[in-house]
């Protein structure tokens, strides 16, 4: 099918890939920047960027399929992280530390000698609120508040100071625990992710805890796939090869979103293709792509501590295929954003069927998007 | 996700008690991005070349702890670690024959941090997505077992 323009944000003034390189030296210069901040900023295209204090780094569930399958230590994942310049190390508790949640002191030791060696931080601690733990019974609330402070516990042992709260985490559990977190000096950032959004009822409800409260310990945490402007390539073609998705159904439904095509005509049309269950579950998700106004970021910013660089697939032009980094970062740094920013790669979930773990490249290739965006 | 890593071809042999041959054992791997506390595994299944086993036919070990399938849904403190593999021991007098043997092997437990309804749309969520995220992944793949 033709490439189909994304969609973008339409009351904001919108510069395409193109124009945006065009205000700088070129692309060329730019993949010759030198690494350091002092460096760059002599470089001849930093006086037509604004002055920024955000950092780089990686959320240490990019490298899941390496670690998963024993290619790569923890110290070689933040090792890669710390070559590339990420210094701000995000882990998923339950993903990477062995006898979670009570590791050994030895462990924690070695956690700690690692962040020295490799010079980085460790910033964001991911919890997940087992709520449904129990097979007859979800968690009530006190319940759930202890089991959160076994993950403040844990998060101090290791150093972190913010925690990634998962969107399905319930409000009377974190709004119970404000004084627990506090304690153990934890700020808690709630996830904004899509489907959810900037201004949906759950971020909306969040805001007015957080207000209510004047708690200092909780505040948002975006992650940059509610920006998402156009349909995953990497998972369209997984589904299609999986027998899920039948090309020119996708490629049908793709050319209807793009053209706003109401989703009940859609729906008739791809019936009269032959659409079975699968195509229609590809629909659904095509339809609930509704990209998020980056330039809220701005009234929001002092809610945030940490986002989330979501990606799924990076060309080897430094470009997200479906996220339009370039009018992302520079909102963070017009709203003056000083925190880390996390690459989240999620991609490896489409390819890992056809190629070797890709996400040490996908990685890099995200952080010199990054620099090129103007980012340190 | 990971499912080319889910049956795992290390150590997949018959078992001994003394000399007799009690079964066999195949070691496994959870196809997620985080390790799970094991009561939250609502379905496991093993069949090799179409022969099913029965939910006691099968054991189910991390390290050196031991668990029926029925018992798994009460160990909600115990960890299976990501990457880890975990060993399924199938009792089958006899074993299975030396030569090639297609293993099929399915696994479903519960994302419990995601709500398992939204009935006031709190999380805005689509109907059914726990349900849809909790559904098992299933994978099978051919490999010799020797002795």
């Amino acid at each position: 099918m033709n490439e189909r323009e994304p969609q973008e944000w339409r009351e904001i003034e919108v510069i395409t890939r193109k124009e945006f390189l065009q205000t700088l030296a070129g692309a060329t210069a730019l993949a010759a920047l030198p690494v350091t901040t002092s460096a760059a900023a002599h470089s001849p295209a930093s006086s037509e960027r604004p002055q920024n204090k955000m950092k780089r780094g990686v959320s240490l569930y990019s490298y899941q399929e390496s670690f998963y399958n024993r290619s790569m230590t923890l110290e070689d994942c933040i090792a890669e992280a710390s070559a590339i310049g990420a210094y701000g190390i995000e882990m998923l508790a339950e993903e990477m530390v062995p006898d979670f949640p009570n590791p050994s002191n030895q462990w924690v030791n070695q956690w700690h000698a690692l962040m020295d060696k490799y010079g980085t931080v460790a910033d964001t601690y991911t919890q997940f609120q087992n709520t449904y733990l129990r097979k007859n019974r979800e968690l009530a609330t006190d319940e759930g508040v202890e089991m959160l402070e076994m993950d403040f516990k844990l998060a101090k042992r290791l150093g972190f100071k913010h925690m990634r709260m998962l969107i399905g985490t319930p409000i009377d559990v974190i709004e119970k625990s404000l004084p627990l977190a506090e304690k153990y000096d934890i700020w808690m950032g709630s996830e904004v992710h899509a489907p959810s959004s900037l201004e949906s009822p759950l971020t909306r409800k969040w805001i007015e805890v957080i207000d209510r409260t004047k708690t200092v310990n909780w505040g948002l945490n975006p992650d940059f796939g509610i920006f998402q402007n156009r349909p995953n390539r990497v998972q369209r073609e997984r589904m299609i090869r999986d027998g899920m998705l039948q090309a020119s159904i996708a490629s049908y439904i793709e050319a209807a979103w793009a053209e706003h095509v109401p989703r009940e005509r859609a729906s008739v049309e791809i019936a009269k293709m032959g659409a079975k269950d699968e195509d229609k579950a590809y629909l659904d998700t095509v339809y609930a792509i509704r990209m998020d106004n980056p330039k809220l970021l701005i009234e929001l910013m002092p809610y945030i501590r940490h986002c989330h660089g979501k990606f799924w697939e990076m060309t080897e032009d430094y470009e997200e295929r479906s996220i339009p980094y370039e009018q992302i970062i520079p909102v963070m740094i017009e709203g003056g954003y000083d925190g880390y920013i996390a690459s989240e790669y999620e991609g490896q979930r489409y390819v890992q069927d056809v190629c070797g773990a890709d996400d040490l490249e996908q990685v890099r290739r995200q952080h010199v998007m990054f620099k090129r965006l103007g980012m340190a | 996700m990971f499912e080319k890593y889910m049956i795992m071809t290390q150590e997949f042999k018959n078992v001994k008690e003394r000399t007799d041959v009690i079964g066999f054992q195949v070691k496994v791997r959870l196809p997620y991005y985080r390790g799970i506390w094991l009561s939250t595994i609502h379905h496991l299944e093993l069949k090799v070349d179409d022969e099913n086993f029965s939910r006691g036919r099968v054991t189910f070990s991390i390290g050196s702890r031991h668990f029926t399938l029925d018992e798994l849904e009460n160990a909600t403190n115990v960890r299976w670690f990501f990457g880890d593999p975990a060993t399924l021991t199938v009792s089958k007098p006899g074993g299975l024959s030396t030569g090639m043997h297609t293993v099929y092997y399915s696994i479903g437990w519960r994302h419990s941090y995601v709500p398992e309804s939204d009935p006031k749309n709190i999380y805005g969520f689509p109907p059914g997505v726990a349900a849809m995220l909790d559904a098992p992944t299933t994978t099978i793949k051919r490999m010799t077992l020797v002795a």
